[in-house]
């Protein structure tokens, strides 16, 4: 029988609503179970806060919202990043999962994410990774309708397979600890040979809110890393001049956000950090206007 | 003789008045019944001690004034003095006056409203017919005026209280009625209401002075109060009520007769509809109820259907959700009925302060109701509208739909009354509204609407409670290509009908607009005035064009022909009209 494991990686977490995701997808796992899907499941929460985000009785809670699957919450002490937390909590699981969940601690799982994810990756040994439909503020990532192949999965929803995940390494966290280690990962494992797919029947809700643009609001972190990730994941995946663009763009933008990120980029060049060229990488790598691809809007 | 104080009571028996209609009740119940006792409390002089004898009852009077007992003795009826203000002086009118006769029913008519206590008179009749007693506690008929009638209301708005000798504001009464309270009071006190003949008057004795702008029929002022109270409930020129009560389970009033509670939870009910074809799109709707950061909120899912297995089914999928969030989901089966049905159903059921909406194929963002309920904190009793984005979406191949645009925000995020009365711009998604503005305004959805009953709706309601707007977008709604919206099967016809039926509700409304709308009204007008004269001027324009296109010519025809082709032409003009004369 199919294993599942249901990773969180929390920075400042809320620990009330936390509590409330643990619940959603811990009953979407039992659903899972009932109809035959998968045969277990279990939840595992990594913390990189500076202070522990869940105390005793948060702890307590969780376990509670995730009974009768297991929980088990590890305080990092240590900003780990999103890929990094989720690599140590990989490495430290005492079970071997066929499959793995990542979550962002800011969704909710529909009550039939698992079943329709885990039910159509088993389909295909090929699928190596897959995402679910994010609302209320849907990705505009393109995808083919009928194989539903998509360029990239996800990380604030995405199941792996164990031997795609391990096959490449886990994510690079040394290069990308907040954003952009999706779209490496994803690409990684299709280098592998492994397919990504977009599963549009499983949904999990995003806390992504409008502003009156249309588009979510981006944090300075986010801006900062669609600055510096685009210009790791151009080098590190052939594009050297996409790099080129950018970096000379980036010297003509007074934001300071923007600013920042290529300083940082050049002393990754001059310390010669920057992440070496993946062979082979431009027969998946997609770069499209700013986008790694293809956007329906 | 008896003095003029003692007069003004002294009213006679007529059909058609508040004493003719308690004395139809008495016959519409009366069955078998004969020679038993009609004990009438605070009976006056007895206006209805004859028609009651009539009937075959035997008629008791017992009144606090002698003037009146005086005259029913002379009368050959039985009448007593006794004041009922005394704890013990109902108990001995039934076992002493009374005695072993038993009383069918006991009528109290303009008695009510004059007991210090009526709560403890009621509870004084229970001991004198305890239950499993000799006698069973006989019926009770009330005749009550109604203080709830608009021509109180209407001169209490502009601080005028004219108390009378007697009538509505009768000097000596001592408690006040409207429906609602008095259906609690008999409630509490363990009867139900049987039957009722309630008297209503267009004018009551309260109608002076009769040009006063409330009053006066023809003001805008009266005519927009009267709405709100004719829409408020049915009693608002019901003068009397005149009502049956027998001792029952003490039911709750009837919907729309409570007193509004003083504390409802929770904040915000939820009224959803499906009709339980898109199932994952109503799981999808759900997900962003249950990702609320607010949770102070229920949902009443309105399944409209006639197929009880849909809504089993949907039963079925709210209870794969957490129980944390389920346990709030109220499913409910509306079966028949246009697309307000089951909103009307929803709101019926709702326990909320306030009442939003949302449609299955729509879509909240994680603070939605946290919004409503910050915005309700600073702006009481107002509709509260947030702004809602649109979306475009197209069938798919796997699961119900694909979305095919980016979030849009086509609709302004501050509410225009003045531009609303043209067409909507608010999804029902946007909105939420205060319940008591719901139930006091008997705000319910036109299901004689097919569709555009929510702009309806939104109008009715806003016109006396105004909007305030969040300025949040929280919600998002989803737009069908063409062709696959169930609204789509709607003809056009069918809209501009709900449209125009729409429009001349309200052009028979007196409309309230808040501040600023003056402004707004004066630049629309501008606006018109300025393109009138724009399309003027076009006209001169273009007659000028012509004007000049035709002189052109003649100078063209003038510089290719010359003078000499002038003098030609007028030669021979000379030549025809001598041929004419010479032949002539």
């Amino acid at each position: 029988m199919v294993s599942l494991r249901i990773q969180f990686v929390l920075f400042e977490t809320d620990p009330a609503r936390f509590v409330t995701v643990v619940e959603t997808a811990a009953e979407s796992a039992r659903l899972a179970i009932d109809t035959g899907v998968i045969g277990s499941a279990a939840l595992a929460i990594g913390d990189c806060s500076p202070s522990p985000s869940l105390d005793s009785q948060g702890i307590a809670s969780a376990e509670g919202a995730a009974a009768p699957l297991d929980c088990a919450y590890t305080f990092f002490d240590a900003n780990l990043g999103s890929g990094g937390g989720s690599n140590e909590l990989w490495r430290a699981r005492r079970e071997d999962s066929d499959l793995l969940l990542i979550l962002n601690p800011d969704t909710m799982c529909s009550p039939t994410l698992i079943a329709e994810l885990a039910g159509f990756m088993l389909q295909d040994p090929s699928i190596g990774i897959a995402d679910a439909r994010q609302i209320p503020m849907e990705h505009p990532k393109a995808f083919d309708p009928t194989t539903l192949d998509v360029s990239w999965a996800s990380g604030a929803c995405m199941m792996l397979r164990r031997e795609a995940f391990e096959a490449v390494g886990l994510f690079a966290a040394e290069y990308f600890p907040l954003y952009c280690d999706d779209v490496d990962l994803s690409w990684r494992i299709r280098l592998q040979g492994y397919r990504c797919v977009h599963v549009p029947t499983a949904v999990v809700h995003h806390d992504k809110r409008p502003n009156l643009s249309g588009r979510p609001t981006a944090s300075d972190l986010e801006q900062y890393w669609a600055a510096l990730g685009g210009l790791l994941m151009a080098t590190r995946w052939g594009r050297q001049d996409l790099a080129e663009d950018l970096e000379i763009s980036l010297q003509k933008s007074d934001d300071a956000i923007q600013t920042r990120a290529l300083a940082d980029f050049l002393e990754m060049r001059r310390d010669g950090t920057l992440p070496e060229s993946l062979p082979g990488g431009e027969r998946v790598a997609e770069f499209m206007s700013g986008n790694y691809a293809e956007h329906r809007f | 003789m008896t003095t003029p104080s003692e007069q003004r009571y002294a009213f006679g028996f007529a059909a058609g008045t508040p004493y003719g209609h308690a004395v139809d009740l008495l016959r519409l119940r009366q069955g078998d019944h004969h020679s038993e006792v009609i004990l009438d409390l605070g009976c006056g002089f007895g206006a209805i001690a004859e028609p009651v004898e009539d009937l075959g009852f035997s008629y008791v009077g017992i009144d606090v004034e002698g003037a009146g007992v005086e005259s029913l003795r002379s009368r050959g009826m039985e009448a007593h003095v006794v004041d009922l203000a005394d704890p013990a002086a109902l108990g001995h009118v039934i076992n002493d006056l009374v005695g072993p006769r038993r009383v069918f029913a006991i009528t109290m008519l303009d008695f009510l409203e004059h007991v210090p206590s009526p709560r403890a008179l009621l509870a004084s009749l229970e001991e004198c017919f305890p239950k499993g007693g000799t006698h069973e506690l006989p019926l009770i008929v009330l005749s009550v005026p109604n203080v709830g009638h608009y021509d109180i209301a209407a001169k209490l708005l502009l601080g005028i209280w004219d108390v009378s000798a007697t009538g509505l504001l009768d000097e000596t009464h001592l408690s006040w009625f409207t429906s609602g309270r008095l259906t609690s009071l008999m409630s509490e006190a363990g009867y139900q209401e049987v039957s009722r003949k309630d008297f209503s008057l267009a004018a009551s004795d309260q109608a002076f002075p009769w040009d006063l702008a409330s009053l006066a029929s023809t003001t805008p002022l009266s005519s927009l109060l009267r709405r709100i109270r004719r829409e408020a409930d049915e009693f608002g020129w019901v003068n009397q009520f005149v009502r049956v009560y027998e001792r029952g389970a003490g039911s709750a009033p009837p919907q729309g007769e409570q007193d509004p509670p003083s504390h409802v939870e929770p904040f915000l009910s939820v009224i959803m509809r499906t009709q339980g074809r898109r199932r994952q799109m109503l799981g999808e709707a759900l997900l962003c109820l249950m990702a609320q950061t607010d949770d102070d909120f229920e949902v009443i899912l309105c399944v409209h259907t006639d197929d009880s297995p849909v809504t089993a089914e949907v039963k079925s999928q709210v209870s794969q959700f957490p129980s944390s969030f389920a346990a709030r989901v109220n499913v409910i089966e509306v079966s028949g009925g246009s697309r307000g049905a089951p909103l009307n159903a929803g709101l019926k059921s709702a326990n909320g302060r306030y009442v939003a909406f949302l449609d299955d194929d729509d879509l909240v963002t994680a603070n939605w109701v946290e919004a409503f309920h910050r915005r309700a904190a600073t702006n009481p009793g107002q509709v509260l509208r947030s702004v809602t984005g649109t979306q475009t979406i197209t069938a798919a191949a796997r699961g119900e739909y694909l979305v095919t645009g980016r979030v849009d925000f086509p609709y302004p995020s501050k509410f225009d009354p003045v531009r609303h009365l043209y067409s909507n711009s608010t999804p029902i998604c946007s909105i939420a509204i205060p319940m008591v503005a719901i139930r006091a305004n008997g705000a319910w959805f036109d299901e004689s609407l097919a569709v555009l009953e929510d702009w309806d709706f939104l109008m009715r309601v806003s016109n006396t409670c105004g909007v305030s707007d969040t300025w949040e977008a929280t919600s998002i709604y989803h737009l069908w290509a063409p062709g696959q919206a169930s609204s789509a099967a709607e003809p056009e016809a069918l809209w501009m009908t709900c449209r125009d039926a729409v429009h001349a509700r309200l052009n028979d409304m007196v409309l309230l607009l808040p501040r600023g709308s003056a402004s707004s009204i004066a630049q629309l007008v501008e606006d018109g005035t300025s393109s009138e004269r724009l399309h003027a001027l076009d006209m001169e324009v273009a007659r000028l064009r012509g004007e000049t296109a035709q002189q052109y010519a003649e100078i063209a025809w003038l510089r290719k022909h010359g003078l000499r082709g002038l003098m030609r032409d007028a030669v021979h003009a000379l030549r025809q009209r001598f041929r004419t004369a010479r032949s002539s």
